[in-house]
């Protein structure tokens, strides 16, 4: 196999999934754009660029899943902490669905076909 | 913005800079707030180095730039067009798209490049609006330089888009809180040149005859005459019926008086004019240095970039002009005991 489509394949199936990450980590806590970059890079298996988080977020703001609140930090700049809106928890919840019957599916068909030739 | 600014070094700035200009030339395509995608990378990088103890390096600063990844990562990929073929909807729907696209990038484009650039359009634009949008122009000029200072950011080259509208109004600013003495000029000057007004004054009528009917006695005019110099030729006058007058064989030589009389004032009012002034100058240049040496920052704010807000210049100014003054009011005073022994 030609590694570079492999690298490409999981790239293209990290980024399909890094909305639903960044929304989740969301899902219970009031967070700031570094913060969350941090959380998704130590949960290891997404490795991808820090700077990918951001622009997901700022759309995710710009359609409505998130909001933000500027707080004052006293170790530097003020924080702009992200949280999910109402619509975005319903996103997410649809999101988390759709992605545990993709999963299912995807186990099942890696399952029964593990194995044969 | 509250706590403390991380520092870098001018190397870390200009490659940040450059890494934003790139990300802004990269999301403004893309739907997205290059201002608001900026803020997060400025905050991102901050937080990365808050506990930094001394200015970051430009190696520090590309260790973090590249976990955040090239700048054109930061734009999502934009959604493929669908295919088909050309129809009237279809390509005013794409020249819409472009123009729509166009006037994105220039509305979004770099934050604090924009202010600089409406800074400088706004200043053009005080010539047929007769000065009316200078006042914005100061406004947002004060506001790119506040964002450059809380972003910990030299203005650089912006310096020369965002000064001029500021200096516009510092400058005149500053002339008219310093030089407003001036202005009491006129009224001095009127002061001194009066006494040839109220010579003319002395006239109470002129006759038929040509006789000039005076006011006053003689002692009045030989007074006035006495101060006015010796180029003024005496005027002889008679005393008749009680009123002093002047014969009309002398009323030519009175009116060959008359402006010889105003050149003389005209003079010594410049000159009386001139001298307090200088005085009001001084005395008002020691409340504005002392203003200024108590309240350096307030005074440097007020007239930005005009002045150091370290207050040494004030400092100066109030001595210089302190003993100025005392100088000056020992002349006055000089003036006034030789002006008393004329009256």
């Amino acid at each position: 196999m030609d590694p570079d489509f492999l690298a490409n394949w999981a790239t293209q199936l990290r980024k399909g999934l890094l909305d639903l990450c960044v929304l989740a980590s969301l899902r219970r806590d009031k967070l700031y754009g570094y913060d969350i970059v941090k959380r998704l890079a130590a949960g290891g298996g997404l490795s991808m660029g820090e700077g990918t988080v951001y622009p997901i977020l700022s759309r995710c703001k710009k359609d409505g899943l998130v909001e933000t609140t500027l707080v004052e930090s006293a170790e530097g700049p003020a924080r702009k902490y992200y949280q999910l809106t109402p619509k975005g928890r319903r996103t997410l919840a649809e999101m988390v669905r759709q992605w545990a019957a993709v999963r299912d599916g995807i186990d099942r068909v890696t399952t029964t076909t593990e194995g044969k030739p | 913005m509250s706590g403390v600014a991380t520092e870098f070094t001018a190397a870390a700035v200009a490659r940040l800079d450059a890494y934003l200009s790139q990300v802004r030339a990269a999301v403004a395509a893309a739907d997205l707030d290059p201002a608001d995608v900026e803020a997060d990378i400025r905050e991102h990088v901050a937080v990365e180095f808050a506990a930094h103890a001394r200015p970051v390096s430009l190696v520090e600063l590309e260790a973090v730039l590249a976990a955040l990844g090239p700048p054109a990562g930061w734009a999502p990929a934009l959604p493929t067009r669908p295919a088909g073929g050309f129809s009237p909807r279809t390509v005013l729907a794409g020249l819409r798209g472009r123009a729509v696209g166009v006037v994105g990038v220039l509305w979004s484009g770099p934050e604090d490049w924009r202010l600089a650039y409406l800074c400088l359009f706004l200043t053009v634009l005080a010539i047929p609006t007769m000065g009316l949008s200078l006042v914005v122009a100061y406004l947002l000029g004060r506001a790119a330089v506040a964002l450059a200072a809380e972003r910990g950011q030299p203005l650089g080259a912006r310096r020369w888009l965002v000064y001029p509208p500021v200096v516009l109004v510092s400058l005149p600013l500053l002339l008219a809180v310093t030089l407003w003495p001036l202005t009491l000029a006129p009224l001095v000057f009127n002061t001194a040149v009066e006494p040839a007004e109220r010579y003319r004054e002395h006239v109470a009528e002129v006759r038929d005859d040509n006789t000039v009917m005076l006011r006053h006695g003689p002692a009045v005019v030989r007074l006035r005459d006495g101060r006015m110099g010796q180029q003024v030729p005496p005027v002889p006058l008679m005393r008749v019926d009680g009123a002093w007058r002047i014969s009309p064989s002398d009323r030519t030589l009175y009116e060959l008086t008359l402006p010889a009389l105003d050149r003389v004032p005209f003079r010594s009012g410049v000159l009386l004019t001139l001298f307090v002034a200088l005085g009001g100058l001084l005395l008002w240049g020691l409340v504005v240095g002392v203003v200024g040496w108590q309240f350096p920052r307030t005074v440097a704010a007020v007239f930005f970039p005009l002045l150091p807000a370290d207050g040494r210049g004030a400092a100066r100014l109030a001595v210089g002009c302190g003993a100025g003054f005392i100088v000056w009011v020992g002349f006055a005073c000089r003036l006034v005991d030789v002006g008393s022994r004329w009256v």
